[in-house]
């Protein structure tokens, strides 16, 4: 059997198996209400909430832009290790305030919670609408790589849009079926394949034949400059990364609905104490295969060096019947942390668009309760809405797209201070919290967009969020409510 | 909302990641060439290992400085 052909039947096994789990999540479903749907009837133990937390901070960027930036970086790409542990470092900050204050209000999406603790509809908006864009390019995102990966991994058997549509019907058939109980046991699978994947390349490779220290005495010899220490501009990038993605991945909406959705504090407190330890099972195996790429790759340069991971798989599948078997694991668990990533996106954009934005006015027009039922079949239908637009979008690439992407970091880290402050200091005031993501959102959006991605370093993402977290403190301080 | 214990009471365990991470980046080693330990630059082992240590004791936070009391 060829490596081509053997993805392509794992790949089909594995559907068949998200089939599967998306009818035994309906079964499993108590009623149509937007909890049961959208946060799995708050039921989520321990070990579901890790690898859904798990699946949901792994993208398809880590595992194959990582070894991509590895190779062309080197050395000092070990930064990576620390970003995944960054947003676990945030959520001790402020998961159990949430996770306490959501248990007593029963809260659904992160707007439940801005509304609870501002009652201000402007800030609410505002907050949703930066979160909303920035995790609809992150979606948009993901389904091209689901495209690019699928046919590169395949050797070209499945075409791009083959792979963009197939994958996405997919998702939809489980995820519409299921809502988040489907998701979240996809999750498990996805995890699972992965770490026996990674587990099994990285025993293979570093711990025989031309290992780590081979790959690293080459660098030293050939490429100097990647495996010193890094200069003073990478070192305030090391920094930057850390805060910004620790800040703007804990705000992931759809990291937020976990939180809600945790049967209890002791599950999320154990979920988050594993988690912790993941990226040295993740984000240190693929910058070892980025590492290791470069004696035996060399002279990739710019675009071609994300093609680090699908090279290597193929001259490893060749070596023995087990790394074959290895690198098949690893190339489906590849595109099942996409389609986790992608799916869960969909699903928490889907709950904001119904429940946040077209609720109240449908609330407003009727004078009374609407259906929580209707609510979730609102939701399924923009849902169904949402991939169409984008997956015509993803069928017909323009380039310019990739520079709304770079703005996904640095527009969601806006909502941090929101949540940050917010569950931290009881003096944050709604007017002046509305008033710094405006000014951070405007500050990082103009900044990217006019080319300054970065300024000695530092992400303007970051620097937009810092004047955000200034002007809510010092017009919370400057204009204090009577009587607060 | 009050919690029985809660992380954000405890300002060393931030004080001191926030010292591990800032020793993870390797603005402390020299311009000279890195030995290699462990099959990787020496600096790499020691951000490594300054990683490994915010790992334990964010793990070690969740499971010990946390506690909403309904458990």
């Amino acid at each position: 059997m060829s490596f081509g052909s053997a993805v392509v039947a794992t790949l089909a096994a594995y559907i068949a198996v998200l089939a599967f789990l998306g009818i035994r999540a309906r079964a499993a479903r108590a009623s149509e209400s937007l909890a049961d749907f959208y946060l799995a009837g708050r039921g989520l133990g321990g070990v579901v909430l890790l690898f859904t937390l798990y699946a949901t901070q792994y993208s398809g960027n880590t595992l194959v832009g990582y070894p991509g930036e590895a190779y062309r970086v080197g050395f000092p790409w070990v930064m990576s290790v620390g970003f995944m542990l960054a947003i676990v470092v945030v959520y001790l900050v402020i998961a159990p305030r949430l996770r306490a204050s959501s248990e007593r209000h029963r809260f659904v999406t992160p707007a439940d919670w801005l509304d609870h603790r501002f009652g201000h509809p402007g800030l609410t908006r505002v907050t949703n609408l930066v979160m909303a864009a920035a995790i609809a390019n992150y979606l948009l995102a993901q389904l091209m790589a689901m495209g690019h990966v699928v046919a590169g991994l395949s050797d070209g058997a499945i075409p791009y849009a083959t792979g963009v549509l197939v994958l996405t019907a997919a998702i939809l058939g489980y995820e519409l079926l299921g809502g988040l109980r489907a998701v979240a046991w996809t999750d498990c699978l996805q995890g699972i394949l992965l770490a026996i994947g990674l587990g099994g390349l990285l025993a293979a490779t570093v711990f025989s034949g031309e290992g780590i220290g081979e790959a690293t005495a080459w660098v030293l010899d050939n490429q100097p400059a990647k495996a010193f220490r890094p200069d003073a501009v990478t070192q305030a990038t090391w920094a930057s990364t850390l805060l910004l993605i620790g800040f703007s991945g804990a705000v992931y909406p759809q990291a937020i609905q976990r939180i809600f959705a945790a049967r209890s504090g002791a599950s999320l407190r154990k979920a988050l104490s594993v988690l912790a330890f993941l990226p040295f099972l993740t984000t240190l195996p693929v910058f070892l295969v980025g590492i290791l790429a470069l004696p035996r790759l060399s002279g990739l340069s710019g675009v071609a060096a994300d093609q680090v991971l699908p090279a290597l798989l193929r001259g490893w599948a060749s070596e023995s019947e087990w790394m074959f078997w290895m690198c098949i694991l690893t190339v489906v668990g590849v595109v099942a942390a996409i389609m986790s990533t992608a799916d869960s996106v969909l699903l928490t954009l889907s709950s904001m668009l119904a429940k946040d934005f077209v609720a109240p006015v449908l609330r407003r027009r009727s004078g009374g309760a609407v259906e929580e039922a209707r609510i979730t079949r609102i939701g399924k239908g923009f849902s169904l809405a949402i991939m169409g637009v984008l997956v015509a979008i993803a069928l017909t690439p323009r380039i310019s797209l990739w520079g709304l992407l770079e703005l996904k970091m640095e527009l969601l880290v806006q909502a941090a201070p929101v949540f940050v402050l917010g569950l931290t200091w009881p003096r944050l005031s709604a007017k002046a919290a509305l008033a710094g993501v405006i000014c951070g959102t405007l500050l990082a959006a103009g900044l990217t967009l006019a080319g300054y991605g970065k300024i000695a370093g530092v992400h303007a993402g970051l620097l937009g969020a810092m004047l955000n977290a200034a002007v809510a403190v010092a017009g919370s301080l400057a204009f204090r409510p009577r009587g607060g | 909302m009050k919690l029985r214990r809660d992380p954000l009471s405890h300002p060393w365990l931030f004080v001191v990641i926030a010292a591990l991470y800032g020793f993870s980046i390797p603005w402390w080693f020299g311009e000279e060439r890195p030995s290699i330990v462990l099959g990787l630059p020496s600096w790499a082992v020691v951000s490594l290992t300054c990683t490994f240590a915010v790992s334990c004791l964010v793990s070690f936070a969740a499971r010990r400085l946390w506690d909403d009391g309904k458990d």
